[in-house]
């Protein structure tokens, strides 16, 4: 006669403690939604460039962001555009800032009212130590690229 | 005769799709995060247009801050008879003050017109924005619209 050896089948599922673990994802999840920012403004900010602080509290919108960082190098949407001159008109920046208004006017027609972006504006990101001799020649700049409305943005301090 | 409870055995809740929604969640808020936060001060250019309008008789604030190298701020006021106030950069409350007596008196007046030496640092230059603005709790305006003036450009 045959044995038959029958395996036990009915084996008790294991249960693996995961309050530890749901403990963490609170904090972590209360801790992102903290410094969560519903601005639609992505900034990567360029080398050698420290923002100014402020205690301004307006949310950054959709713009080109021209930055200009402690060697004077000037960048447009993360693109190195070259050296501001010592002095006088930045021809490569007006010319620039014209074709990205252009870019925006073209997409602009693509979309509804509610979802179009402002075509007047440009936000500026200074290095603190900047001189305002420096901040002005490109604010000039972009008001010869036809922009009537900066943004500085600026680093919250608390 | 006694009557024979069956023990129940304690039900668990089912963790798993809120885990789910949790996880995706806190993926979303990962990609969207900015860790450093960034706000913005707005300026206009400014522009000149012709009125039809009469002139008024009554004379326009026309403020004007003038920051020089050494951080110091003179505030002038009026465009037919204009009278100035200096303040040093260690006197920020009082130029508040001072520019929130200009705001009773003239309610309707919100541009400010911003003028610096080209020395002065942005850091400087932003400090002096702040401090010619209502603290971010209150609902009151100061002179929220900042005209940058263009004077000396490309010298």
């Amino acid at each position: 006669m045959k044995k038959r050896f029958s395996r036990k089948r009915n084996r008790e599922s294991i249960d693996v403690d995961i309050t530890s673990l749901l403990d963490i994802l609170t904090i972590l999840l209360v801790f992102l939604l903290k410094s969560y920012n519903a601005s639609d403004l992505k900034l990567d900010l360029t080398g050698k460039l420290e923002m100014a602080e402020s205690d301004a509290r307006e949310i950054t919108k959709y713009a080109p962001v021209v930055q200009v960082n402690k060697e004077a190098r000037v960048f447009l949407d993360n693109k190195e555009i070259g050296r501001l001159p010592a002095s006088g008109e930045m021809k490569v920046l007006t010319e620039a800032l014209k074709q990205a208004k252009a870019k925006l006017a073209a997409s602009n027609t693509k979309k509804i009212e509610k979802q179009r972006v402002n075509e007047e504006l440009v936000n500026l990101v200074f290095d603190r130590d900047m001189d305002y001799g420096i901040v002005q020649r490109v604010m000039n700049d972009s008001a010869l690229a036809g922009y009537s409305q900066f943004k500085f943005i600026v680093k919250g301090n608390y | 005769m006694k009557v024979g409870r069956k023990l129940k055995k304690p039900e668990k809740l089912n963790l798993v799709p809120i885990l789910d929604s949790v996880f995706i969640f806190i993926f979303f808020l990962l990609m969207s995060a900015q860790f450093v936060d960034v706000y913005e001060i707005g300026s206009s250019v400014p522009m000149l247009k012709e009125s039809k309008d009469k002139p008024d008789e009554k004379d326009p604030l026309n403020l004007t801050l003038q920051v020089d190298k050494d951080k110091k701020i003179v505030v002038t006021t009026g465009l037919k008879s204009p009278r100035s106030r200096t303040f040093a950069s260690t006197q920020y409350p009082e130029l508040k003050t001072y520019l929130r007596e200009l705001k009773e008196k003239n309610p309707k007046e919100n541009t400010m017109i911003l003028r610096a030496d080209p020395k002065v640092p942005f850091q400087a230059l932003i400090t002096v924005i702040d401090n010619t603005q209502e603290n971010k709790d209150s609902k009151k305006k100061l002179f929220e619209q900042i005209v940058f003036d263009n004077q000396g450009v490309n010298q």
